[in-house]
């Protein structure tokens, strides 16, 4: 049966597009690789649907890629084959907000910004927050398992998923976790699909903790001259027993291209900014500002400046989540882009691994800014490219690898939030060398393996 | 250089993170077909760039695009698929056989001035309102029109008719001045009293202001947002001659469309275009109670993204308790009206959410300050010129 005749029949001729001007747009996402052009575009509206275009797909080995927000950093939600997408876009419903039981009910379309809209209302919020909010979905967040700014007092993705409804590509509808805090039901199944990467099914809904939004904050900003006291900070901070509301850190490129995107300006000695913000009641936030900024001054810093004025909190919350597209305006020319290295390390380690990181960048001769979520010990080396340079694309990638290498040195992961994707399938072999774990290769493509039995499911990504 | 080059190099800043598809209200409306959202047309602007081949094939695409301009409010690297969207209009424009209703819009404004062939004058209109004064009360016609223009939307909204009206524009399209005979008379009336209500404003203001009425000429606004990019320079043209001719110094602007066009477009592309321009209530200084209602505020993006004006809010600030919806300030919502005469559903469809998302906020009123936003999403239910809050409210 023709493909696209067989998938209009299951959603409707309007939710399949097939047109070259209606396709294109999906061949890439957010990272520099190009897909394939899919042979279809499917927006379905419920799991039943979905049930019958991945039964379709699996007796007739089609690849299926899932696309959510279709912002993925690693070429997660392009097409390697021939094949189709599945655009979860129409999967857009907040279906309950219980603040009782503290969890929320969404279809995996919906957007990370959008759900906090509703939740906002009740004081409440769904804690990770990813840079890519505005875009970033339910289900691509799970996916990727995404971190964000937050995480270093409230955790990656993973922390926050009760539960999950998932349609496998053999086309059975599961139910995953529920609603309750804990359960002991064997095998965390809930736990395998997050960070799956769409390998091993579509996830259609999910059952998210919330938590009550902060009573109030505060925003510390030090500047330094030095590396390796800017890492200091946020280490200090956590030896001395306080925890961050959000700890960012950037270099000078980063501190430049807010400047000409947003207006917002920086000491011009400064090389290195820490971002701390402090969450606490209303009655006790000087008090802990005063503390955090006491801690932060034995790290030498060139200056601090505070605020607790939320306009100005604000434009430098959304200055930091586009900062990545900001650092557009650094390139040299259109042609160029960038890679974004994301890697993390245990707080303690961030001093040397950031001076370690920051020597490699500089002898490797890449133009290349540092930043990162310095609070959970993420950092993101974003190096400028040429992908139409052969030379120049394996050199960058055999730095991207020796920054796998160092972060593994101290302790930490060669992939923190971003996924594995295309990018980084060298580097989770190289982590699993590293640890002595192929073993755990074997055992993802085994249940791989089980669930999708006809390798249909982003295939050539993760594993 | 040329416009494919300048698309390019606009274009090619873009690395695809959607965030303007996020916040794109067609992307919804079209059920989030790519090609329908900010992202897409960016990507397909682009593409065009370098393969003008496909240009036959993204009309649609384009002409779909409300220009609403929050995209370029969320962009880290400051894109804007409305700019984007205006240059392939431009190609397009220029180059390829266009939509039949847009091409006898744009026939009529160029020979007669109004997109329907003539311009309608308020009820309350004394010519002896023509006063010679250098301070001009510009409405650019656009209040009478959105009657005109509900009437056409209502007949295209049908496929067989658009069909139909499309064959007989293509044969003859100054038959479109018939619409200037058809309009939607309680839409009218309503549109007439608004007028009477700003004049009164810009009254309190300005004593002596010079107002044409049936004979003020259309600002032009459709062949900017049509991508009429020569017919616009002609227009803006006659424009400045027309203003000239009768020694205006100042123009006082009542919507956002004409306002923009007045203050920014043609400041920027037509030669000696330098009359001092502002919207009626940016020097509105009288008294007005507090009335302790609570109002819901829609803001139009012409004023929130294009323009940055705020008068209208403030001074609603200043009567009641005023209430935005998530979506307000640089990402506010448009009401889908700059795409009611091409695609009148998905138009509604965009108006329906924005109207629900306004009335959530339970308030007393809902309140907005453009012609075409409250045409569009009084469809949906009550909502009020801001001229009508403070007529009500002023201490004489």
């Amino acid at each position: 049966m023709d493909l696209v005749y067989a998938l209009r029949e299951i959603v409707g001729k309007e939710y399949v597009l097939d047109k070259y001007e209606e396709i294109l747009p999906y061949s890439r996402d957010a990272s520099i690789f190009e897909g394939k052009l899919p042979r279809a575009v499917v927006l379905p509206r419920t799991s039943q649907e979905i049930s019958k275009i991945l039964r379709f797909a699996t007796e007739n080995k089609i690849p299926v890629t899932v696309r959510g927000g279709g912002s993925s950093l690693v070429g997660g939600s392009v097409l390697l084959e021939d094949g189709i997408i599945i655009s979860m876009a129409r999967f857009d419903r907040i279906l309950e907000i219980n603040i009782e039981n503290r969890y929320v009910v969404a279809e995996a379309g919906v957007k990370l910004d959008f759900l906090n809209d509703n939740l906002k209302k009740y004081n409440h919020f769904y804690p990770p927050d990813p840079a890519s909010s505005i875009t970033a979905t339910v289900g691509g967040s799970i996916n990727t398992n995404a971190g964000g700014l937050r995480t270093v007092m409230y955790g990656a993705t993973k922390e926050w998923v009760l539960g999950m409804e998932v349609v496998l590509p053999t086309g059975e509808i599961i139910q995953l976790g529920g609603k309750v805090l804990k359960r002991a039901l064997g095998y965390d199944l809930t736990s395998l699909f997050i960070g799956s990467e769409g390998t091993l099914g579509i996830i259609t809904e999910a059952i998210l903790k919330i938590a009550p939004l902060p009573e109030s904050t505060g925003r510390i900003l030090s500047y330094y001259e030095d590396i390796e006291n800017a890492g200091r900070a946020v280490s200090l901070l956590k030896r001395k027993g306080y925890t961050p509301y959000i700890a960012e850190f950037m270099d000078r490129i980063a501190m430049d291209s807010i400047t000409k995107v947003r207006g917002i300006k920086f000491p011009e000695k400064a090389r290195y900014l820490i971002l701390v913000d402090v969450a606490s009641t209303k009655e006790s936030l000087k008090r802990m500002m005063d503390e955090f900024e006491n801690v932060i001054k034995e790290t030498s810093p060139l200056t601090i400046k505070k605020t607790i004025d939320p306009v100005e909190m604000d434009e430098m919350y959304q200055a930091r989540k586009g900062l990545y597209s900001s650092q557009l305006l650094e390139r040299k020319s259109p042609e160029e882009y960038i890679i974004i290295g994301d890697v993390i390390v245990p707080a303690s380690e961030l001093p040397s691994a950031l001076k370690e990181m920051d020597e490699k960048i500089r002898s490797s001769g890449f133009r290349a800014t540092l930043f990162g979520h310095i609070g959970d010990g993420n950092i993101h080396a974003n190096i400028f490219v040429n992908p139409k340079d052969r030379t120049m694309m394996e050199n960058v990638f055999r730095l991207l690898f020796d920054l796998g290498l160092i972060a593994l040195k101290h302790g930490g992961s060669v992939s923190s939030e971003h996924g594995i994707g295309l990018e980084k399938k060298d580097l989770i072999m190289e982590e699993m060398k590293f640890k002595n774990s192929m073993k755990n290769i074997e055992i993802m493509k085994n249940v791989k393996g089980i669930l999708d039995p006809a390798d249909i499911m982003n295939r050539g990504k993760l594993i | 250089m040329n416009l494919i080059d300048t698309l390019r190099e606009y274009t090619g800043k873009c690395i695809n993170c959607s965030f303007c598809e996020a916040v794109c209200p067609t992307f919804q409306a079209f059920e989030y077909s790519s090609s329908y959202g900010a992202r897409g047309r960016i990507f397909l602007a682009r593409e065009i760039s370098v393969n003008k081949n496909i240009i036959n094939n993204v009309r649609d695409f384009f002409y779909s695009c409300l220009n609403c301009n929050v995209c370029e409010s969320v962009c880290p690297a400051g894109i804007s698929a409305g700019k984007a969207s205006l240059m392939v209009k431009r190609i397009i424009s220029s180059e390829n056989e266009m939509d039949y209703i847009v091409n006898a819009l744009v026939k009529m404004i160029m020979e007669n001035r109004s997109p329907v062939g003539k311009m309608d004058g308020p009820s309350w209109y004394d010519i002896s309102m023509k006063n010679g004064s250098d301070i001009l009360f510009y409405s650019g016609g656009i209040y009478s029109l959105m009657a005109h223009a509900k009437m056409l939307s209502n007949i295209i909204r049908n496929r067989k008719m658009k069909e139909i009206a499309e064959r007989i524009l293509k044969k003859n399209p100054d038959i479109i001045f018939l619409f200037s005979n058809f309009e939607d008379k309680g839409l009218m009336k309503r549109m007439d009293t608004i007028l009477y209500k700003i004049f009164y404003i810009i009254k309190t203001v300005y004593k002596d202001v010079n107002y044409l009425g049936y004979m003020e000429p259309y600002s032009g606004a459709l062949l900017y947002e049509f991508g009429y990019y020569d017919e616009m320079i002609e227009y803006g043209n006659f424009l400045r001659d027309f203003f000239n001719s009768l020694k205006i110094k100042k123009i006082i602007t009542s919507d956002p469309h004409t306002h923009e066009m007045m203050k920014k477009i043609y400041p920027e592309n037509i030669q000696g275009f330098n009359f001092e321009s502002e919207f009626y209530l940016d020097s509105f200084r009288a008294d007005l109670k507090n009335n302790g209602r609570k109002y819901a505020y829609h803001e139009p993006c012409h004023f929130s993204t294009h323009l940055r004006v705020d008068s209208p809010l403030n001074i609603l600030k200043s009567i009641g308790d005023v209430s935005l919806p998530a979506r307000n300030g640089r990402t506010t919502y448009c009401c889908g009206g700059p795409i009611e005469m091409l695609f009148p559903s998905k138009s509604e469809r965009i108006s329906e959410i924005r109207y629900g998302q306004l009335r959530d906020l339970e308030t007393d009123e809902i309140v907005t300050s453009c012609p075409v936003c409250l045409s569009n999403l009084e469809k949906y239910g009550k909502i009020r010129d801001i001229s009508e809050i403070i007529f009500e409210n002023i201490i004489h």
